[in-house]
């Protein structure tokens, strides 16, 4: 049966695309306020026309002036083709707009990919694999464990361990994923040795598959495990004041006076039923950890698009930069919509209200 | 009602503790910080002055760690007298001599000999008497202007020469020198001799770097990291309150807006509130400091700007929703008050407890997000703040080295903050949402 899909989740949709398009439109509008866009693109003019003379035979070999002049003809006429004539605002603001939209991010200064390319998106794309790797096994270790933990505090509310659980989660939601992973390394890396500080491989990984892959998951144990650690407090948390909340209900007592399990009770009528309020109520904390992850990976050394902005700062490539912000708006936007499909997934009332 | 519920915030068990540790946090930076009479740019520009901290060991670790069994070497500067002198013609010949008590189990970290010139032609011997009785010749330097010299004796090669073969044994000097077969514990008796051919007098010290220094050690710039943190903890206050009330406040309006007015005004917020939430904040904070290279205070304003609307914008609104209808409101109305009037006075200040306690558990997360932009090199160029401290920590390798202390207190530090606002928050929330009492 194929699902049909509700009009709440269209509308969610467009909303969206709209907030994508403000976000990128404002990459842009920031991005050239010191007209640095502008420059970026300027270079790039230069460059190829630069090219151009050299590797024309013609050019090559005419005098000096002629060169001069084909040079400046030729520089204005790519400006005029890429509207660096017109005014900022509407026209060459709207141009950039559709270079971000259509992934057009330009090349960069410095940092080429391991294919030698010097395309921003070839960059980008070869990174960000790892990032998804990392977020996506985080974020989903953490929700898995948190809601185990709160399920089981819920059961037994004002024990000790609530006192316990409670404000540690506060906590470890405040303090960033990375304030963890610097003393972690220290300790789990540095005193015990147990675990390489960073990294995704090590320098010279197996050749053979199955070796590649425990040499991953080697690599990855550390930042994955602070990455729950910071994470399923407030997860546990959440689901443990959603069911304690839940379970007061009449169905529920309803089902138990049914004489119903107690498994069953707790897994289809009370989790069941708290899963998407958990998961409205920590959509934002996820979204939040997908800008954590920049820190994170810059900490782990783990070689994913947050761990290059941190090159890219450092050797000053702007190009590099400015497309990285449009790519984390999209994984954002991505992001949100994921969550909104798992809400409709969960919440049958979303499903059917067409 | 505001007082009212700020008094008992601060009676609750939480709410009092929580302002115990920030208060205690304050007044440890204060103590520390009255040492330099409070005097921030001088304590700013020594912060970043890589030669006001010379005579400080390089990564030593707190001082307080010899009350745990260790017994690490503290540094000792011995200025050599001159115990002898005699003049002939051409020549003032001098015999200076210094002494050193050396007790620890642990090799000095560097040892450096400061030769402070006046004269611009003079010959310097200098040797080292060890408590074993051991005479070693360290070096002999031909002085051709007047000035300050420092020499480290591990990166001179004379000196290096002069004691391995004096002792058969190989290594740096600074450590050959208080070794025989372990620290060799006494008293070291420092003996230079100086000829000064135009009379003018040479004086020279002998710093011994120890391994461990001040109560939070040093890092690899020599820098007390204490008097880092004691500067750290009022910049984070600042950062953290201003930032937050800043948010807050803007959040707070852009809610009671929307709720006063209703209609397309209330869409119109909610629809930019749906656009803020999923606008990229770190990434376009990271490009528009990289871009623009921001301080501190710049800082606060793209943050801002970033959270126009938020979740308190949500609150808020629904909170005004109710107010607007309350008699009081009416009365002001009918009085012919204009609507920013009822805003400003008789809305504002209903909302703003509540905001209050918003605010005390946003405070940390500022804090940290200064510290995640310091980690990517674009925190503010010359303050020192906790997270700069912690991010420099990592940058030269303090988690992988074992330096413990440049990590570990400042991060402790900062973990204590953000608990002492957390059981603020927390306090807050219990008092303003006594549903939460019961649980």
């Amino acid at each position: 049966m194929a699902l049909p899909i509700p009009r709440a989740l269209l509308k969610r949709v467009a909303q969206l695309v709209v907030g994508l398009i403000v976000a990128l439109y404002l990459t842009v509008v920031v991005a050239n306020l010191g007209g640095f866009l502008d420059e970026l693109l300027r270079a790039q003019i230069e460059q190829q026309v630069a090219f151009e003379v050299a590797s024309s035979p013609t050019l090559s070999q005419a005098s000096d002036e002629v060169k001069r002049a084909y040079i400046e003809r030729r520089i204005e006429q790519l400006e005029k083709a890429l509207g660096l004539d017109k005014p900022f605002f509407p026209d060459r603001s709207l141009i950039y707009l559709w270079k971000l939209l259509t992934l057009d991010l330009g090349r960069s200064f410095f940092i080429t990919a391991a294919s030698g390319s010097t395309r921003v998106y070839d960059i980008i794309m070869e990174r960000l694999p790892n990032t998804v790797l990392l977020i996506s096994l985080g974020t989903v270790l953490s929700a898995l464990v948190g809601i185990m933990v709160g399920t089981y505090l819920s059961k037994k509310p004002l024990t000790r361990q609530d006192r316990v659980v409670v404000p540690f989660s506060i906590t470890t939601f405040v303090i960033p994923t990375w304030f963890f992973g610097i003393i972690f390394i220290l300790f789990f890396s540095y005193y015990l040795g147990l675990v390489p500080s960073g990294g995704m491989y090590s320098p010279n990984p197996p050749e053979d598959p199955l070796g590649r892959t425990a040499d991953l998951l080697y690599h990855l144990a550390l930042p994955l495990a602070t990455w729950v650690f910071s994470n399923f407090g407030i997860w546990a948390y959440t689901t443990r004041n959603l069911l304690i909340q839940i379970a007061h209900e009449d169905f529920v007592l309803a089902a138990r006076a049914k004489g119903l399990p107690e498994s069953v009770i707790s897994r289809r009528y009370i989790l069941r039923v708290a899963m998407p309020p958990i998961v409205t109520s920590l959509s934002l904390s996820i979204i939040a950890s997908i800008g954590g992850a920049i820190i994170t990976e810059t900490v782990f050394n783990w070689p994913g698009t947050g761990q290059l902005y941190y090159l890219a700062i450092q050797l000053g490539d702007a190009p590099v930069i400015i497309g990285l912000t449009a790519i984390y708006a999209y994984m954002l936007i991505m992001t949100v919509l994921i969550l909104e499909v798992l809400y409709a997934v969960l919440d049958p009332r979303i499903r059917v209200s067409r | 009602m505001l007082r009212e519920i700020l008094r008992e915030v601060f009676t609750s068990r939480s709410g009092f503790a929580g302002l115990a540790i920030l208060v205690a946090l304050g007044i440890l930076s204060a103590v520390f910080l009255a040492q330099y009479g409070f005097d921030v740019g001088s304590i700013v520009d020594a912060w970043n002055d890589d030669a006001y901290w010379l005579d400080n060991p390089r990564l030593a670790a707190p001082e307080w760690v010899n009350l745990f069994g260790a017994n690490l070497p503290r540094t000792t500067v011995v200025h050599l007298e001159a115990v002898r002198s005699a003049e002939a013609e051409e020549v003032l010949a001098a015999k200076l001599e210094g002494y050193i008590d050396y007790y620890y189990d642990d090799y000095p970290s560097e040892v450096q000999i400061i030769v402070d010139s006046q004269s611009s032609n003079s010959f310097v011997e200098l040797q080292v008497v060890r408590p074993d009785g051991k005479r070693l010749r360290l070096l002999s330097l031909s002085i051709t202007r007047p000035g300050v010299d420092r020499i480290n004796v591990d990166s001179s090669e004379e000196v290096a020469a002069n004691v391995e073969r004096a002792l058969g044994a190989q290594g740096a000097p600074s450590r050959l020198i208080f070794d025989a077969g372990g620290p060799l514990k006494g008293t070291y008796q420092f003996v230079a001799v100086v000829n000064s051919f135009d009379k003018r007098p040479v004086n020279i010290s002998v710093v011994v770097y120890g391994k461990v220094h001040g109560l939070a050690g040093t890092d690899e710039k020599r820098r007390d990291i204490f008097m880092g943190i004691s500067m750290g903890i009022p910049i984070a206050y600042m950062f953290g309150l201003v930032t937050a009330f800043a948010i807050v406040i803007v959040q707070s309006l852009f809610g009671i807006v929307a709720g006063w007015f209703g209609g397309r005004v209330d869409a119109a917020v909610d629809r930019l509130a749906d656009i803020f939430l999923i606008l990229p904040f770190l990434p376009i904070l990271i490009m528009v400091s990289f871009l623009y290279r921001l301080d501190l205070l710049s800082i606060i304003g793209v943050i801002v700007a970033l959270s126009l609307v938020g979740s308190t914008t949500k609150v808020v609104r629904s909170m005004t929703l109710q107010i607007k209808s309350e008699a009081y409101i009416e009365a002001a109305r009918a009085l012919g008050a204009s609507s920013a009037r009822i805003i400003l006075v008789h809305i504002f200040p209903r909302v703003l407890p509540y905001s209050f306690a918003l605010v005390t558990t946003l405070i940390p997360s500022y804090v940290y997000l200064e510290a995640a932009l310091a980690i990517l090199g674009l925190g503010d160029p010359f303050l020192p703040t906790l997270g700069k401290i912690i991010s420099e920590a990592f940058g030269g390798g303090a988690a992988f080295s074992g330096y413990w202390w440049w990590v570990l207190i400042p991060s402790a530090f900062l973990v204590a903050m953000t608990v002492g606002f957390s059981l603020i928050g927390y306090a807050f929330d219990k008092v303003l949402n006594p549903r939460l009492r019961e649980q």
